[in-house]
């Protein structure tokens, strides 16, 4: 996810750099090509009309010497013979397959070929076009192009009229066989571009003249196009081609100029070339650039992103290391010189606590030491008043008036009670400070100890008791037996006044999720007032008169300072004359 | 972790970086550039000397369509194989050497080029052949339908005959030296003999199958023969300077099967220019190089050339009329 930042920023400098270049790019290239276009198909029609032009003027001139050569004929000192000599010189130029002087009735006078000048086997043309249509219409007639059956060469006849110079009539015709193949020679002399061709297709579709021969000879078929343009040419291939339909007398020759696409569209498709290749290098050196700068960029920011995570993952010792003068150099000075305030902030913190903490140990250590040392030193004195009271009463037996031994019962009465208290004191004191011993302890088993030590107190008493199943917990065996003793001591004695005393020992439903066991002892004595809750199980707390209940108010301290002192919490609920209920939790005996 | 990345940005970036712009770039280049050209190798077989200028007339012409001699087209020629019988072994060298194209010069070179070609693709271009579809070559002028195509000529031996006529009207019989055995000269003789027959003349014909024959002609022209007529003849032809100077010697007028011949002291011809035809059959080839089947190369037929030799007519006493030389089209003079 954090690279989207890298991706983003590479595609928008690499977009910026080529976006642009590749515009300009199309443009030019489309442009290019359209301009090209033009021009190569500029270029074929110019060659077409070319070429119409001389081929007109092949005929034009093969007309005027027939015709010169028709109207010599006529000159009345030429006898036959020298008829016969004229046209064997015109056809010594090789432009002729053939020439033949007909008569007025189609009847031939002189028949010569290009392969044989004898005026051999003559017959009538009566029949045939080159005779009739002349004849009747007194117009020079051209014959479509057809093949020459051995050579497959293309040839056309062309028929010119002969007039009678004094009637006016016509009384003969002169018919030449022309060969096409003198154009392809003009054709091939034609200096053509690259890629150019020129070529003439007849009214039938047929290749008449090219500068390739084999191409005619083959009898090769071209449909001409509908429009000039980009057109598939002679070879199937695409080409730049223009058509000049050239007539002549009738005859119609189109005039085929073409070039291959690649060669007419070269510097358009060279444009295109150089634009992508272009587009290609700049995308490698934007790529390239734009790597570097997005690094440059995207690096600090992730070594940032990556020092915050440990720093709140809490290694306050990383640091960013930019040294850039930039923006990102101050952030990364900011950032770091954050983390060392916050480093020395917590730790200044921490020494705080620790000190505090080793002061709070110190004077509590003190406090345990004094209490102990005050209740133990305190022993000995009471002792001693205690027993000097005892001997007192006793040595002064039948001497002393009541008023005095009531005075030396309450001193007796009044040390007992101050040891009880001093007892209790040491055991607060010893339960703060014994060391802990942890193991398995099945609770039945303390409980059933306990209950026997009470035996004496239940003297005279009716107390039901009721013992719910108790799991095994983790504690001290010694001091948890201390926190039954108080509680159940004390429900003993807060339902004394109680005629049926009723007192139950259980453990709530076990909480799956939780290690600790809650265990209560519930009875139904004179309770306690709520708003006092909180007082329950402080030092020398009491919500009962002593005159009530007898005790020294160091018992629920004691359960709370061993229960604390396991981990658990204690905790107690109650309502005057309704009895109370004591709670206390421990951790659970972990399964054997 | 932060050291590692820095050492990367500035170690592992840049050297790829540029070396993938280098390769690119060089790669571009590299499209740029035109393919190295292809080259050819051209085997030649010929059985007539005096037919070399066909071979000249076939390298210009290949020369001014782009392929040129030790450029890209070599031309594997070692002189024309007078002796018949091993002409199979010099088509079968050429075969063997695996050459792009076999230039064969007279018919039997063509059949030789034929036979030892037969069931490879070696295109075979021939030039001249006087009636290849005749000699088996071909299909037909206009579909070949095989491997071989080229020139022909042949149809033009009337008019040699009639030319010859022409300009020597006096004419009335004509010594017809041959090889019977020389399938030019057969059709050749059958075209002559019905010219003959229009024009009045009387053909001498003389059969020759060695060249100890040929010498025994040369030595023995008939007395009644007004003229010399030469076939397309590959034996007669290896004899053709003694029978020229034999001619003069006898003052007779003499017709030969090409135009070389005449600037060698032959009276008249009218038929193929060596180089002209040579240059034509350069067309084919180049064609064929390009891609096009033989198979589908029309065999094209030599433009024909009406030659009359002033020297030799004055060293035999022939006045040539001014109509003649406006007739013909190569005049030595």
């Amino acid at each position: 996810m954090r690279k989207s930042i890298r991706i983003r920023l590479n595609v928008a400098f690499i977009g910026l750099a080529i976006g642009p270049l590749l515009l300009v790019g199309v443009i030019l290239a489309w442009q290019g090509f359209a301009t090209q276009e033009q021009q190569a198909l500029k270029l074929q029609r110019e060659v077409t009309r070319r070429v119409a032009t001389e081929v007109t003027a092949f005929f034009e001139e093969l007309e005027n010497e027939l015709r010169f050569i028709g109207k010599a004929q006529q000159w009345p000192e030429l006898n036959q013979n020298e008829q016969y000599k004229a046209l064997r010189l015109l056809i010594s130029q090789d432009v002729f397959e053939s020439l033949t002087l007909l008569d007025s009735q189609g009847q031939e006078q002189i028949h010569i070929s290009r392969l044989s000048l004898l005026s051999t086997e003559l017959r009538s043309r009566a029949e045939a076009d080159e005779f009739v249509i002349p004849y009747t219409s007194g117009q020079v007639y051209y014959s479509p192009i057809y093949f020459d059956e051995v050579s497959s060469e293309p040839l056309t006849t062309i028929a010119i009229p002969l007039l009678d110079l004094r009637t006016g009539l016509i009384d003969g015709i002169l018919v030449a066989e022309v060969r096409i193949k003198r154009i392809w020679d003009l054709i091939a002399s034609l200096e053509v571009s690259e890629g150019q061709s020129v070529y003439i297709v007849d009214a039938q579709g047929r290749v008449v003249a090219h500068r390739n021969p084999s191409v005619v000879l083959r009898g090769t078929h071209f449909d001409l196009p509908e429009q000039d343009g980009i057109q598939l040419g002679l070879n199937g291939t695409r080409v730049v081609l223009a058509v000049e339909r050239a007539h002549f007398r009738g005859q119609e020759f189109n005039i085929v100029a073409e070039q291959a696409v690649s060669e007419a569209l070269a510097p358009a498709i060279n444009t295109v070339v150089i634009t992508v290749s272009l587009v290609i290098v700049a995308l490698i050196i934007a790529s390239a650039l734009g790597f570097l700068a997005v690094r440059q960029i995207v690096q600090p920011v992730q070594a940032m992103a990556a020092t915050a995570q440990a720093v709140s993952a809490g290694d306050l010792s990383q640091r960013v290391e930019i040294t850039s003068q930039d923006e990102l150099g101050i952030l990364a000075d900011t950032f770091n010189s954050m983390t060392i305030q916050l480093q020395t902030f917590i730790s200044s913190l921490e020494r705080q606590v620790a000190e505090r903490t080793a002061q709070l140990e110190a004077s509590n250590k003190e406090l345990e030491a004094f209490a102990y040392s005050v209740s133990h030193d305190l022993r000995a004195p009471l002792r001693h008043i205690a027993g000097f009271a005892d001997l007192l009463l006793k040595h002064s037996e039948g001497q002393l008036d009541a008023t005095s031994l009531h005075h030396l019962g309450a001193i007796v009465q009044s040390t007992e009670q101050m040891g009880r208290l001093i007892d209790d004191l040491l055991i607060l004191s010893r339960v703060g400070r014994a060391e802990m011993q942890t193991r398995r302890v099945a609770l039945d088993e303390i409980i059933h100890k306990v209950r026997g030590e009470l035996a004496p107190e239940e003297e005279g008493r009716h107390i039901t008791w009721e013992i719910g199943p108790l799991p095994p917990v983790e504690a001290d065996p010694i001091l948890l037996r201390q926190v039954w003793a108080n509680l159940l001591s004390n429900a003993v004695k807060f339902t004394a006044q109680q005629e049926k005393a009723r007192i139950e020992i259980g453990a709530l439903p076990i909480d799956t999720e939780s290690s600790h066991v809650t265990l209560f002892v519930r009875d139904n004595g004179v309770g306690f007032d709520p708003q006092y809750t909180h007082k329950l199980f402080g030092v020398f707390q009491r919500l009962h008169r002593e005159e009530e209940f007898e005790g020294t108010g160091v018992g629920l301290a004691t359960v709370r300072r061993i229960v604390e002192r396991h981990g658990g919490r204690v905790w107690a609920k109650g309502e005057p004359d309704h009895g109370a209920t004591f709670y206390f939790t421990l951790r659970q005996a972990s399964e054997e | 972790m932060v050291d590692n990345v820095r050492a990367q940005i500035s170690a592992q970036n840049r050297r790829p970086v540029l070396a993938c712009a280098i390769a690119l770039s060089l790669l571009l280049t590299a499209c740029f550039l035109v393919p190295p050209p292809q080259t050819y190798t051209i085997g030649v077989i010929n059985i007539v000397p005096d037919l070399d200028e066909t071979l000249a007339g076939f390298k210009e012409g290949m020369t001014e369509l782009g392929y040129i001699e030790d450029e890209n087209v070599t031309y594997l020629y070692d002189g024309a194989t007078v002796d018949m019988t091993k002409l199979d072994s010099v088509a079968q060298g050429l075969v063997e050497t695996d050459v792009d194209l076999i230039l064969s010069i007279t018919t039997p070179a063509t059949q030789a080029a034929q036979r030892a070609t037969a069931g490879t693709d070696i295109p075979v271009v021939f030039v001249p052949v006087t009636d290849p579809v005749g000699a088996g070559l071909v299909d037909s002028l206009k579909r070949p339908g095989g491997n071989i195509t080229g020139v022909t000529f042949g149809t033009q031996e009337g008019r040699r005959l009639e030319w010859l006529v022409q300009v020597v009207p006096t004419i009335e019989r004509i010594y017809v030296p041959y090889n019977p055995e020389d399938q030019s000269a057969i059709l050749a003789l059958e075209v002559a003999s019905t010219t003959a027959t229009k024009l009045d003349v009387e053909l001498i014909t003389h059969e020759v199958r060695n060249p100890e024959q040929v010498v025994d002609a040369i030595e023995n022209i008939p007395e009644e023969a007004d003229a010399i007529f030469f076939l397309p003849d590959s034996l007669v032809s290896t004899r053709m300077p003694d029978f020229i100077q034999a001619a003069i010697e006898s003052q007779l007028p003499t017709s030969g099967a090409n135009i070389e011949v005449v600037k060698d002291g032959i009276l008249t011809s009218y038929g193929m220019e060596q180089t002209s035809s040579g240059k034509q059959a350069a067309h084919l080839a180049a064609q064929i190089f390009q891609g096009a089947r033989p198979a589908d190369l029309p065999v094209e037929t030599a433009e024909f050339f009406s030659a009359v030799n002033l020297k030799t007519a004055e060293a035999i006493g022939l006045d040539i009329s001014n109509e003649i030389l406006l007739q013909a089209d190569i005049i030595i003079r």
